[in-house]
């Protein structure tokens, strides 16, 4: 491993309105490494590989890449450097080939159609870094994991040197994530290095040679991963030690709150969820544990009413008895107290365009209490939402603000208060604290267990394990669209769960 | 070497100033373009643009034409926020120009002012209605893409005014394609007075604004338009009917364009009779979008956007008379507003800056 150093950073700061984004902060990054950057979420990772690849302009600092001064202002200086960020959300064009997609833009592949050479060249950059997709079918037919493989393809294929993975591996199952590592000790091993964005401590001693830990835009200590342990990694990341701990009883069983029977649920042509039943009682957490990609997105919007199931029925209890809800709308679903806490909050739980108040009225407008049938009382709406700002504690300028000027973390505090006020006797859960730091992560936590020792039902669905097993009465396994097992979480062994999730892959 | 670099701005500029700038651009280069065919851009700017401010008969024109857009516009600007892209207003404006027609000719001629006007009124705002709706059920039901139907639907609109007034509805006396003259009372010009205004279309303009400026901030319904309009996915994933929203946006923005169209035949100086459809409109549906564009796609700035945009049509017309026969100015004046006002879009939400060998700096917008 060669000692020469393929990035510095010197100084960076990068100040945004009311915050400093990176203050000061000094990173190198040796050639034929993988360096982990670890951080709480905004502690400033991103920002400073956003520098890095000329996504921000940094406010003052120098860079050097291969020891010599550079000024990165755009993407396209990055890569003519030889940096390349790997998006956390692959950007590729749906409709077209993988092998389209790579060429879109290279000179080399030839001036209309990519030629057969092109393609002969690409296909052995893939086979000899064992990035292995098709590389002739349809973007819209692979994978999120395949589709991360053709954006690593198309670093490779532009001669990337420096390779910039943000939170790649959130979404990937555990042979996806070694197929990963494999590729990424192959790329260091021939001249290259790497940055692994993260906040998962266990990633850092998986996959790095080195870390850089970052708290509040500061760096806070660079080691040898053989040199460094768990916890005073998590110490450095967090400043002091928080043990999170959530007070815990067992579940008091009830009535049946939730009962799904034999549902199939049906994504593009593909049937994601295969004939799963199960019941949720009142004042339990059904946790429901599996890998990402495996039905559990399309058992939870056919609960939600989003998503029409192809068989099998769904029953809600409504004043004691069970009521087949399987063909009522969304908006009967929410009024009947079923309340639903999105996995991507940008996406689904709020509409970033509106303001604060607006966003806390989402699916209100078909209540009557806080919205009559046709007029909307704004005096009342604002104070109604500022008295639940300030009862949840979400940091906000005020209720007018556009909602998207808020941090993550009150995003999701904003849908969980607004969730909660719905006075909610189901709530379904799909990853409710993904990629939320600590504090509000416990924030969560402590609202489900108070909501479930109220008697309200909770379906919780993680791909987080530890979340499952601190949380759950109950631990549902989900694979390949089917029920694997449903285990007390008593007689639970992480282990045996674990296997399960990914027996089928 | 110099190059671009486009970064987002931290906090967008407001409409009023993109939209202000962009008209100010566009009028200059359209004024600079006519340098080509050697017309002397101040004398067009002075005789195009200051003529008619200083005439009645100017002034007159000018709202003719603007209230026109300012109903089209304020149509288009429910559609926009439900997130539907009805570029169908010309064809839902010559349905409404149908309805009058029928009402005042054909269903009751012999009725009083009174009852005639707002029966042309409301018969066209149905009539528009329906056209859109057809393109929102179409949506709703089949998920057939809004800009494809209602651009196909305006051809569809053109074709049976064309087939009206060259057949059942051609007028005996004479050989123009034309319908029989309107009654007298169904002239809408006959309540305004020495101020050739369309006095009914201002009330009935001025309430569609007020209208749906109140629908789209203060009632559930404008809520739900906003909220489908502006993330769809969390508006279902919280109960929202995407369906109902797209269905009565369509039908309300279809309405207030058939609203415009009873004004265009009736509401002119002309005499009121229905006409070939490139007479009647002559692309407003189209330059409406603009109108709501400029807006910032808010109902209220629309008053004046659409007033502004009227009198700017009304120059190119002038122009086109007076200094360049055969030549389109109007085409000229909103093809060149259109192109300013997509880059004005762009600067108003990013800073653009150009560099030389990556050295000097030069900040622009």
């Amino acid at each position: 491993m060669s000692e020469e150093l393929a990035v510095r950073m010197i100084g960076i700061t990068k100040r945004f309105p009311g915050v400093i984004a990176n203050d000061n902060v000094d990173f190198e990054l040796r050639t034929g490494e993988i360096h982990v950057l670890l951080g709480e979420n905004g502690a400033g990772k991103t920002t400073l590989m956003n520098i890095l690849v000329g996504l921000y302009t940094k406010d003052s600092g120098e860079i050097y890449v291969w020891g010599r001064k550079v000024e990165i202002l755009s993407p396209q200086d990055a890569l003519r450097l030889g940096i390349y960020m790997v998006p956390q959300t692959p950007k590729l064009v749906r409709s077209m080939t993988v092998l389209e997609n790579i060429v879109i833009g290279l000179k080399k592949a030839g001036i209309i159609l990519p030629t057969r050479r092109a393609k002969k060249w690409i296909e052995d950059i893939a086979k000899s870094y064992y990035v292995l997709v098709d590389i002739d079918a349809p973007v819209y037919r692979l994978s999120a994991s395949e589709q991360k493989r053709v954006e690593i393809l198309k670093a490779l294929v532009r001669h990337a040197k420096i390779l910039i993975f943000d939170e790649i591996t959130a979404t990937l199952s555990p042979s996806e994530k070694a197929d990963m590592l494999k590729f990424m000790r192959k790329f260091v091993r021939s001249g290259g290095s790497i940055v692994f964005v993260t906040h998962k401590i266990g990633e850092v001693f998986e996959i790095g040679d080195r870390v850089t830990i970052m708290r509040k835009g500061k760096v806070v200590g660079t080691f040898d991963v053989s040199e460094v342990t768990a916890d005073r990694l998590t110490e450095l990341m967090f400043g002091r030690r928080i043990v999170v701990d959530v007070p815990r009883e067992r579940a008091m069983p009830r009535d049946v709150a939730l009962k799904v029977k034999d549902l199939w649920v049906e994504n593009d042509g593909f049937q994601s969820v295969r004939g799963i039943s199960f019941s949720l009682r009142f004042g339990e957490i059904l946790g429901v544990a599996g890998i990402a990609g495996n039905g559990q997105r399309e058992l939870i919007e056919a609960i939600v009413g989003i998503r029409k199931p192809s068989r099998g029925r769904i029953y809600v209890n409504t004043n004691g008895k069970l009521i087949d809800i399987t063909d009522k709308p969304t908006g009967w679903r929410i009024k009947n107290g079923l309340s639903y806490i999105p996995e991507d909050r940008i996406r689904y739980g709020i509409v970033p365009g509106m303001s604060v108040a607006e966003n806390l009225l989402l699916g209100f407008q078909g209540c009557g209490e806080i919205v009559n049938s046709f007029v909307i009382r704004w005096d009342y709406v604002r104070s109604w939402a500022d008295s639940i700002i300030r009862r949840y504690g979400i940091v906000a300028p005020s209720v007018d603000a556009p909602v998207r000027h808020l941090s993550g973390g009150n995003i999701q505090k904003l849908i969980v208060a607004r969730e909660l006020e719905r006075k909610p006797r189901i709530i379904v859960a799909f990853n409710p604290t993904l990629g939320l730091d600590v504090r509000s992560m416990k924030y969560v936590w402590e609202i489900l267990i108070r909501m479930k020792q109220k008697g309200v039902a909770i379906l919780l669905v993680s791909e987080d394990l530890d979340e499952i097993f601190r949380l759950s009465d109950r631990i549902l396994v989900m694979s390949e669209g089917e029920v694997k097992g449903i285990f007390d979480r008593e007689e639970a062994d992480i282990n045996v769960v674990g296997r399960l999730m990914s027996r089928a892959k | 070497m110099l190059r671009f670099v486009i970064r987002r701005r931290e906090k967008e500029l407001s409409y009023a100033v993109s939209s202000a700038v962009a008209i100010l651009v566009s009028i200059i280069l359209s004024l600079l373009i006519l340098l080509f065919f050697r017309i002397n851009p101040i004398m067009a700017f002075v005789k195009g643009f200051l003529g008619p401010l200083i005439t009645l008969h100017g002034w007159a024109s000018i709202f003719y034409n603007g209230l026109i857009l300012l109903l089209c516009g304020v149509g288009l600007v429910i559609a926009f926020r439900a997130g539907v892209w009805n570029i169908g207003a010309e064809g839902q404006l010559l349905m409404g120009a149908i309805a009058a027609t029928w009402v005042a000719i054909y269903l009751i001629p012999d009725a009083p002012p009174l009852v005639l006007i707002p029966a042309m009124f409301a018969l066209g705002f149905v009539f528009g209605g329906l056209w859109g709706l057809i393109a929102g059920i179409l949506k709703s039901e089949l998920n057939v893409n809004e800009v494809l139907s209602t651009m196909m639907l305006n051809y569809v609109a053109y074709q049976l005014v064309y087939y009206l007034v060259m057949g059942p509805w051609a007028n005996p006396l004479t050989n123009y394609p034309v319908s029989k003259p309107f009654p007298e009372n169904a002239w809408l010009l006959r309540f305004s007075g020495p101020l050739p205004i369309s006095l009914p279309t201002l009330i009935i303009g001025i309430l569609m604004v007020i209208f749906t400026h109140f629908l789209l901030f203060n009632t559930k319904l404008g809520y739900e338009i906003r909220a489908v309009g502006s993330n769809p996915d969390a508006a279902r994933a919280y109960g929202i009917s995407q369906r109902k929203v797209i269905v009565i946006s369509m039908f309300l923005s279809g309405g207030m364009a058939g609203l415009a169209g009873v004004h265009a035949v009736a509401g002119g100086l002309l005499m009121p009779q229905l006409r070939r459809p490139e007479q009647i409109s002559r692309g407003f549906g189209f330059i409406a979008i603009l109108v709501a564009w400029l807006a910032g796609i808010n109902p209220i700035p629309v008053i004046f956007t659409s007033i502004l945009m009227g009198l700017i049509f009304l120059a190119g017309y002038v122009i086109q008379v007076l200094f360049a026969r055969g030549l389109g100015v109007t085409n000229v004046f909103t093809g060149v507003m259109l192109l300013v006002l997509s880059i004005a879009d762009t600067f108003r939400r990013y800073r653009i800056s150009i560099e030389f060998y990556g050295l000097r700096r030069m900040r622009a917008g």
